[in-house]
């Protein structure tokens, strides 16, 4: 009970943090980053991953990885894709 | 439960490997949504304009009360998973409806929502309200990821109503293993829109 | 060798037909699964007859081009999605994983049977939209050809790919899981089978590479209905960013079809020489390697299609990579097979025919990879060459030699040795008059997915037409021994190979729960003599 009651309240505050970030100081990209410490926090806690054994960390990082690859890989093209080196 | 599967050495090792298999599961899941953080990071560098200004046309008072729904459903959850562990029935059958309740009213909120964008216009087909570029871009993955994030509320529902079936049915100590699934899936539901909350309702406020 | 029966054993206790579409059994499974994918890799070749007949002429022989468009696309979606993708895996090693692992069933045994409907719901969904017209965009779907140009029901077929895309999910997370918890005690890491490596290697792609196939049709669903979407260009949207997230998913896919072959080829080569493994880690991880760095090479299908040319150089140095370990394995084998007792079985037959074939597809693949030739030769019939060579030669070499190694084990018959030898040598034959002349087509410009061409490409294209024709007559003849051995075939011992791995300790076909009692494992399945004993002194001299 005290596990998920302190778990909510700092996802509430985490929560308040990201819409007066974007809401009252207009920077709403920053926002994202309360929101990536949120999922953190709900995977950790209400998933269970602080307390459980390897195998289930394991996946979870395989995911978060294999993200990373498709994200990454994809902005090499898309992000040079009109550049020009000038000679 | 039903009893141990042949293949399994005792009951721990079934409901552990079951574990593993739902986190293994939720990695693919979480690619499935992958590629629309990929659509999403690709349209807001390459078309940051377009894409903000369409974000600033979303309701955010409802984003925010669905995204703090969620987070209490997801924390009930979490809690009743002692309750299984003791034995106490009762409560665990309060928390899934509660739940319950919770999760209906986000979809219901949801759907207010989507009225009033197919209302104004936002759908970015013909008479799209907005003229930016990308703000159709936003629009289309607005509605797609709401919708399959929707779709997986509506199977994490499916599932909540069969586990409270099973807790009026069975005592409640032996759905160790389908409480410990479900509480997985619907935190890893939580943990979408978490994600989704600031990309949809937030980035775009600059 | 005893001959002594089972008493009674998974495929006698309960005959009825209801009892076999609802097992929950992975060797019954394993068969629902050889079954479907046998009938779709026959409504596969039958397109790809057509194919090779209308092209015997120039002007082509039977169908009009629109009708061509639909008979190619008809091919590749049925031969990736309905038999390379899940032949292997989900029928071979269904059968075979728990057995080599030494486990009762696989981790969630009704998973796996729901696997398999989803697989069959799926292949009937798209089937049904090819059956009524199907469509003309090839199995690639790009963008805005499909979502915007193309004619056809492709929400439908989208959608029986999509399906059949949360089978393999499925089967992949059920053996994973398996081989991490289900092995029999001291069977460690390094005493796996190579099988189970290569199976491992491939779910993890099943389990990371499909959601994002999954994602991609429902965005292209979504584009076909509403004519909008994101890869809208007139929203601004990048049609490339399609191909991007297509081949994120189809180019590791590709080593979905390879990779479960590199492990049978791995089982079999060792048995048929008397000789342990050369380089066991090596070959194991190799196929971790391939998986891993089969994610980090997609943008090489992309080369010409307008991305950067920064991108391209990344991609095309991140393809040379995947030679590597791929290289390992065929050099491996070389070293298992030096100075072994060599028997020429059929299952060693289409082993080492898989090792020739795979060594042409592979070197022909760094033609592709490298920026300058690709640009020649991309679009053309060399790259066809190239990919069937890998996902048909090899592969279906490969799944041939291992149908014909666990065969006894599967059915509990032998199957007549000489037409299986016979039947190896004729695909080998067949399938190279089939696809070497279409390197060189490429390599002089000719241009695939047309349905007609130039009248001086036509004495190849008759070359590769008549290899077909052996081809085909080459993939019916196992049917037709099989299905005698089914009933006449003699009784199979249950080690017929003198094999050593877990699956030959128990009897042919197992019984239902594999496994008595839970062996305990003290060695490699490696563990070969050398040689034969004596001889080998005496070679030595």
């Amino acid at each position: 009970m005290w596990r998920a009651a302190t778990t909510l309240l700092g996802l509430l505050s985490l929560f308040t943090a990201e819409v007066v970030i974007a809401v009252v100081f207009r920077m709403g990209l920053w926002a994202l980053l309360p929101g990536i410490g949120m999922a953190g926090l709900v995977a950790a806690r209400f998933m269970g991953l602080d307390r459980r054994e390897n195998l289930p960390r394991i996946f979870a990082l395989s995911g978060v990885f294999w993200l990373a690859i498709l994200i990454g890989l994809t902005a090499t093209d898309v992000l040079t894709r009109h550049m020009v080196i000038a000679h | 439960m039903a009893e141990t599967g042949i293949q399994y050495e005792s009951p721990s090792h079934e409901a552990e490997t079951a574990q593993a298999g739902m986190w293994l599961f939720l990695a693919s899941e979480f690619l499935f949504f992958g590629g629309l953080f990929l659509v999403w990071t690709i349209y807001r560098v390459t078309l940051p304009d377009g894409f903000a200004a369409a974000s600033r046309h979303t309701n955010i008072v409802i984003g925010a009360v669905n995204t703090v729904l969620l987070l209490v459903s997801g924390a009930c959850l979490s809690a009743g998973l002692p309750a299984v562990q003791s034995g106490n029935g009762r409560m665990f059958r309060r928390i899934l409806s509660g739940a319950l309740v919770i999760a209906l009213l986000f979809l219901a909120l949801k759907g207010l929502e989507w009225h009033e964008d197919l209302n104004e216009h936002l759908f970015p087909a013909a008479h799209f309200a907005l003229s930016e570029r990308g703000a159709g871009l936003f629009f289309c993955f607005y509605f797609v990821a709401t919708f399959l994030h929707g779709a997986h509320m509506v199977a994490g529902i499916v599932l909540l109503l069969w586990l409270l079936r099973r807790a009026r049915s069975e005592p409640v100590a032996s759905l160790r293993m389908p409480a410990e699934s479900v509480t997985l899936y619907w935190a890893f539901v939580d943990l979408i829109w978490i994600v989704l909350f600031p990309l949809i309702y937030l980035s775009g406020r600059v | 060798m005893s001959l002594t029966l089972p008493a009674r054993s998974y495929l006698t206790e309960d005959g009825r037909l209801r009892s076999w579409l609802l097992s929950t059994d992975h060797k019954r499974i394993g068969l629902l699964y050889l079954g479907t994918t046998t009938a779709f890799f026959f409504l596969g070749g039958a397109a790809a007859a057509l194919v090779r007949l209308q092209l015997i002429e120039p002007d082509g022989a039977i169908v009009s081009p629109e009708t061509y468009n639909r008979l190619f696309t008809m091919h590749g979606v049925i031969m990736v999605w309905f038999f390379l993708v899940p032949v292997v895996p989900a029928a071979l090693g269904n059968f075979i994983l728990p057995l080599m692992l030494g486990a009762r069933d696989l981790a969630f045994p009704r998973l796996n049977l729901l696997s398999w409907y989803l697989f069959v719901f799926g292949g009937l969904l798209s089937l049904s939209a090819l059956a009524a017209g199907g469509v003309d965009t090839g199995w690639t779907f790009y963008t805005p050809l499909t979502s915007d140009y193309a004619k056809g029901h492709i929400v439908l077929v989208t959608a029986g790919i999509f399906i059949a895309g949360f089978s393999t999910i499925a089967t992949g997370v059920n053996f994973i899981i398996t081989i991490h918890r289900l092995r029999a005690p001291g069977l460690t890491l390094y005493r796996l089978p190579l099988f189970v490596w290569s199976l491992y290697a491939t779910s993890v792609i099943f389990v990371l590479a499909t959601p994002v196939l999954a994602i991609t049709l429902v965005l292209l669903a979504f584009e076909t209905i509403f004519h909008v979407g994101v890869f809208d260009p007139n929203l601004g949207g990048d049609p490339l960013l399609f191909q991007h997230l297509f081949w994120f998913y189809s180019h590791p896919a590709v080593y979905i079809m390879i990779l479960p072959g590199l492990g049978i080829v791995s089982e079999i080569i060792p048995v048929f020489s008397r000789r342990p493994i050369f380089g066991y880690k090596f070959v194991a991880w190799s196929s971790v390697a391939i998986s891993v760095i089969g994610f980090l090479v997609w943008g090489h299908h992309m080369f010409v299609a307008g991305t950067s040319v920064y991108a391209a150089i990344v991609f095309s140095m991140l393809s040379y990579l995947v030679a590597v370990p791929s290289a390992i394995k065929v050099f491996n084998w070389l070293g298992t097979l030096h100075k072994g007792s060599i028997r020429f079985d059929a299952p060693m037959l289409y082993a080492l025919g898989f090792i020739g074939l795979f060594t042409i597809g592979g070197l022909t693949g760094l033609f592709l990879a490298a920026l300058a030739s690709d640009v020649h030769l991309t679009q053309t019939y060399f790259v066809v060459a190239h990919f069937h060579y890998i996902m048909v030669g090899a592969m279906v070499s490969a799944l041939f030699a291992g149908l014909h190694y666990w065969w006894p084990k599967i059915t509990g018959r032998m199957y007549p040795e000489v037409w299986g030898r016979l039947a190896a040598l004729l695909i080998f034959f067949g399938f190279n008059l089939t696809f070497f002349p279409q390197f060189i087509l490429g390599f002089q410009g000719m241009p695939r997915r047309y349905a007609t061409y130039p009248a001086h490409f036509q004495v190849l294209n008759v070359l590769s037409s008549a290899g077909a024709t052996i081809l085909a007559a080459a993939y019916l003849l196992p049917l037709g021994y099989f299905a005698w051995s089914l009933a006449r075939g003699e009784r199979a011992p249950a080690n017929p190979w003198g094999a050593l791995g877990l699956e030959w300790q128990v009897p042919s076909p197992p019984p239902v729960e594999n496994f008595r009692e839970t062996p305990t494992v003290t060695g490699s399945p490696y563990a070969y003599p050398p040689m034969e004993d004596g001889v080998q002194d005496a070679a030595d001299g």
